[in-house]
């Protein structure tokens, strides 16, 4: 079409007028890694928590440059998945894992061994290295779970890539933070997740620990979304279906009833993603907490709901009830 | 690192230049690419295959600015598969509005050929050269960058109505600069 035309032909414009026009951007993350690496020096000394602790405090602020927010109250969590296949050269290890109800996000790391691996593993091309990946799930019982990995590009493989010093693991050669949007029916069937890399391939048990989903119901009765669910990771609704792109306005409710600043949501970020089933009918939208490429983790405790395009959403009592985790 | 430093990674052919460039300009594209898409994951995967893109194209190439390298690079990779999306009806980001906003300067006339693409693209450059910096700024913005009206406000601290009028004032200009320069698309 032809207005493609002149946004592609504006693709290619002076790039003193792209860089004069860039988007300032925002150092509120830089901010918070230093004071997490302060906290983590609190933790190693002030916490015993035993051996997983003693492993957290050391841990704790690479792992707070993918997995950000309230780190220090998840961390046994994001690290009971923690653990790693080798086949004496190269080893495949999973840094710590983060699932819900919806969707599970896993931290890989790949390091080479031996001199040699290395050598190999760094002659290697990196679109190779990059295709060389594989990730699928399976059921309580063992089957592949159909209809996952279900886009073209079949996962995200979220890329601070490279060698040594690069990844904040630093005896790490390449870490990738993996999102895994299975969506709640097939979560529920799922038990692992498994990533493979050559012939190494790391289950990872998503069924061990999954933070809880809160349900949240329209104040009045009237809000036009449904299955509207609240997590540390992120929030899930079923919109009306439509033609038009979607636009949601969210913010946080604190659990005074207040509703978070647009700062303060800004600070906690939400990236939303709406794929219509194709029946023309509803829309489920899947969104989580945190600044790409991090996912950041919030404290369920701290708040009630969302507002949603004006419309508030509330943990009833019930639900509430219901859920032993909360 | 400097962009230099970075650039001749990427010629030493040392795969550490795409974690440098990740590093410094991860962010960046990834908020191109999110604004376009409006989806996590078609993003980062826009992103991911905008490093290798770059990995697969420096050398031969030697960009003056590598953020803005990237950046086009990330910007035509969403767009590409915008399109393809839109197929699906999928997808949550600025691009549908901002182009249908586009069709308001649009001439009509004969099909396209690549001489007419780089006519368009210079006829671009000469009219952002001539609009005043403030006015740029908001437009590529909105057709560069893909913000949203409200982001732009924000970011350029204008009111959204100024924002509005301000678009709708140089999408006319345009078209009207576009039909004198003789670019029918």
């Amino acid at each position: 079409m032809k207005e493609q035309r002149i946004a592609d032909a504006l693709g290619g414009v002076d790039p003193r007028f792209v860089l004069e026009a860039a988007p300032e951007e925002r150092e509120s993350r830089r901010h918070r890694r230093v004071r997490w690496g302060a906290l983590a020096a609190c933790l190693a000394l002030a916490v015993a928590l035993g051996a997983t602790a003693a492993l957290a405090a050391g841990m704790l602020d690479p792992l707070q440059s993918y997995f950000e927010g309230e780190t220090e109250f998840y961390l046994e969590e994001i690290l009971s998945s923690a653990g790693s296949v080798s086949n004496g050269e190269m080893e495949l290890r999973v840094e710590g894992a983060a699932a819900d109800e919806s969707v599970c996000y896993v931290l890989v790391s790949m390091i080479a061994r031996t001199d040699e691996a290395r050598q190999a593993w760094e002659k290697t091309d990196l679109s190779e290295q990059y295709g060389r990946f594989q990730v699928y799930a399976l059921s309580h019982d063992g089957q592949e779970i159909e209809g996952f990995p279900w886009s073209s590009g079949t996962y995200t493989r979220q890329g601070l890539f490279g060698n040594l010093s690069n990844t904040h693991f630093s005896d790490a050669d390449m870490t990738f933070l993996i999102s895994c949007d299975l969506g709640r029916e097939r979560m529920a069937e799922t038990e692992k997740v498994c990533f493979g890399y050559g012939d190494l391939t790391a289950e990872v048990d998503v069924s061990a620990y999954r933070f809880p989903e809160a349900v949240l119901v329209s104040e009045d009765g009237e809000g036009e979304l449904t299955d509207v669910r609240l997590s540390s990771i992120g929030l899930y609704f079923t919109a009306p279906y439509t033609e038009e792109p979607f636009q949601f306005t969210v913010r946080l409710i604190h659990a005074d009833g207040t509703l978070a600043s647009r700062e303060e949501m800004e600070e906690i970020g939400l990236h939303l993603s709406g794929r219509n089933q194709g029946d023309g009918t509803a829309m489920p939208v899947t969104g989580n907490w945190g600044s790409a490429p991090a996912l950041r983790l919030i404290d369920l405790e701290d708040y009630c709901g969302v507002e949603i395009n004006g419309v508030r959403y509330l943990m009833g009592e019930q639900e509430m009830a219901a859920d032993p985790a909360l | 690192m400097d962009d230099k430093q970075i650039i001749e990674l990427y010629w030493a052919r040392e795969k550490h230049a795409v974690a440098a460039t990740a590093e410094k300009y991860g962010r960046y594209c990834h908020a191109i690419a999110y604004h376009i898409l409006g989806s996590r994951e078609d993003s980062e995967e826009c992103v991911n295959d905008a490093y290798l893109k770059a990995w697969n194209a420096i050398p031969p190439q030697r960009p003056d600015s590598l953020q803005a390298y990237l950046g086009a690079i990330t910007r035509n990779l969403s767009l590409d598969r915008y399109r393809s999306a839109a197929a699906e009806k999928r997808g949550a980001g600025q691009a549908a509005l901002a182009l249908e906003e586009l069709r308001d300067c649009v001439p009509g006339g004969a099909p396209e050929r690549m001489d007419e693409t780089l006519a368009l693209r210079d006829a671009l450059n000469r009219f952002l050269e001539a609009l005043a910096p403030q006015v740029r700024i908001v437009f590529l913005r909105r057709y560069w960058y893909f913000l949203s009206v409200k982001e732009i406000a924000a970011s350029c601290g204008m009111s959204e109505g100024k924002v509005k009028m301000v678009l709708l004032r140089t999408r006319r200009k345009l078209k009207t600069y576009l039909e004198k320069e003789g670019i029918s698309l």
